[in-house]
């Protein structure tokens, strides 16, 4: 079917909610355009697995959708998106009678293992593992921990959005997000102290 | 000599850093982080490690990000079947679930999405798990009063009183009970096997243009006959007969739910039924049919049969499953819950996969 969509990627996020509450469905689309990577992103650090991730996506889609004409329009769509994906994200994990004991480097469901998500940007053996280094540091934090750094640092979120989605007092982002940054900070040091003794 | 300056705390240097200082403690902390190169140091570790962080972000799986809107979009119509436009929800809504109510809040969560439930109230599960434990009693009782106890004998007796002799065709019903009673299956329908043993035999004697029944020879042979029809029918129960036939006329719900295309595609090439079946299925056939199944559900194309694919996937894993494989186990239990989940409560998905999820030794 030769039916082309209208191109409304430079349309500002509220008018876009304005044409799906409207009851042009069809631009809701534009909105999963602009936020499915950093909402995936999101999930799949707090979840730490891709179907989690992808349940947890797609249920925030629809509740987005549903939650739509309680978008306020003077804000980004992003943010207030992320902010679903976050908390439906923390169900999950809470949920989830079994935390993820898969060691983040074995190969998970989805038969990817930590070193193959490692985009691959011509990095040197060192890079390389300066990275892993992070990424398993962050994997051992515990889940409060791991989500308001995957909320910062990948959600890209403000202190008052963060405090939306944990529903916390924003002083209390403030302190959990330092412990988590100091708690990851030796993790990672405690890792790279580890493998300098190992090869020296 | 004058102190050194106390260092700013951790969160102020880290508020500091993204941007959300209160504005009055700003020129205090920056003039602190300019001459200190402890706190400098400190602040640009943490920048590294995060931008680290970001450089490494887990990526989606080939093509699942661009099959995204088409899976969200089918997650959306399935939602909102009779909703044209998104409308406010209570707040709770997108609220995460919290405590031990979780599995239950997930479950009513995927319902929602199907527009099946909307807002129902949470029920008094303690009241709810009394009612059913004493209704389960009761019915325990009732079973074994029918099975052992002056019922039965009612019911058996009270054909042959009727009829003025025994009708062979209580006998078969008899049989049928022990062999059930030796499975541990329930109990038989007596009462309208034994009923309709009887209706055959008075059928017999009704019939237009048989015999006038005159003598005892003749009602021998006429009983002798509703023996033998009663012992043909006997097995199974005439109830459970219908229960069964009932049963393969109407499809089950989750079956009736059309496979998208790409789903259905799938099901032809591997010769699989819409929800996974033990009787149906073939460990070959799943064997073959999972890569594939995985790819699907992967690409973000499953939509409305995510449930489905997901019993699928539990199932295909568990071909490869030992117990004390705490990987794969892990695997599985999460297949199974997601579908039980996707199922909605009291969905045939959900039953079959909790009863599986059962079944799996840890």
């Amino acid at each position: 079917m030769g039916e082309t969509k209208p191109d409304r990627s430079a349309v500002p996020d509220a008018e876009i909610v304005q044409l799906v509450l409207a009851g042009e469905i069809d631009a809701f689309d534009e909105l999963v355009r602009r936020t499915r990577r950093p909402a995936y992103r999101l999930a799949r650090r707090i979840t730490r697995n891709h179907e989690d991730a992808d349940d947890v996506v797609q249920e925030s889609y629809v509740k987005a959708y549903r939650a739509l004409s309680r978008f306020e329009s003077n804000r980004a769509f992003e943010p207030w998106f992320l902010t679903i994906v976050a908390r439906s994200a923390l169900s999950q994990i809470r949920s989830r009678a079994r935390r993820a004991t898969v060691p983040l480097d074995e190969p998970g469901a989805d038969g990817t293992t930590l070193a193959d998500r490692i985009p691959d940007v011509a990095l040197d053996p060192v890079a390389r593992q300066r990275l892993m280094d992070a990424e398993e540091a962050l994997g051992s934090l515990p889940d409060d921990q791991r989500a308001i750094l995957a909320l910062r640092v990948d959600g890209d979120l403000p202190y008052a959005e963060i405090a939306l989605a944990l529903e916390i007092p924003v002083g209390t982002v403030m302190s959990r997000l330092a412990r988590a940054r100091e708690a990851l900070l030796e993790a990672v040091e405690k890792r790279r102290a580890e493998r300098f003794r190992r090869t020296s | 000599m004058k102190n050194e300056p106390l260092h700013p705390s951790s969160e102020e240097l880290f508020a500091y850093r993204d941007g959300e200082i209160v504005p009055e403690k700003r020129a205090i902390i920056e003039a602190h982080v300019m001459g200190c190169s402890l706190c400098r140091s400190f602040i640009d570790q943490v920048s590294a490690l995060e931008a680290e962080l970001r450089l490494s972000a887990d990526r989606a799986p080939e093509g699942y990000l661009e099959g995204l809107s088409e899976s969200v979009r089918a997650r959306i119509a399935a939602a909102a079947s009779g909703v044209s436009a998104p409308r406010a929800r209570a707040d709770a809504e997108d609220r995460p679930a919290l405590g031990a109510g979780e599995r239950r809040s997930e479950e009513r969560s995927a319902a929602r999405e199907r527009g099946r439930v909307k807002e129902a109230p949470a029920l008094p599960w303690a009241a709810v798990i009394s009612t059913v434990s004493a209704a389960a009693a009761v019915l325990v009782v009732v079973v074994i009063l029918i099975k052992q106890g002056p019922y039965q004998r009612m019911v058996t007796q009270e054909p042959r009183a009727k009829a003025g002799q025994a009708p062979p065709a209580i006998q078969a019903p008899a049989k049928q009970r022990s062999r059930e009673e030796a499975s541990g299956g329930a109990p038989a329908p007596v009462a309208s096997a034994g009923l309709k043993a009887k209706k055959e035999h008075t059928e017999l004697q009704e019939a237009p243009g048989a015999p006038a029944v005159t003598d005892e020879a003749a009602r021998d042979q006429l009983a002798r006959r509703a023996d033998e029809m009663a012992k043909n029918k006997s097995e199974p129960a005439p109830a459970q007969v219908g229960m069964e036939e009932k049963a393969a006329r109407a499809p089950a719900p989750e079956e009736e739910i059309a496979p998208t295309p790409g789903y259905e595609t799938l099901l032809t090439r591997y010769g699989l039924p819409p929800v996974w079946n033990g009787t149906r299925v073939s460990a070959e056939a799943l064997a073959n049919a999972e890569p594939d199944l995985r790819s699907f559900y992967m690409s973000g194309s499953a939509g409305s049969d995510s449930g489905r694919v997901r019993l699928y996937l539990a199932e295909a894993a568990r071909l490869r499953y030992a117990p004390g494989d705490s990987v794969l186990y892990g695997e599985i239990l999460r297949h199974y819950r997601r579908a039980i989940a996707l199922g909605g409560p009291s969905s045939r998905l959900a039953r079959i996969a909790e009863e599986r999820l059962r079944t799996l030794e840890r």
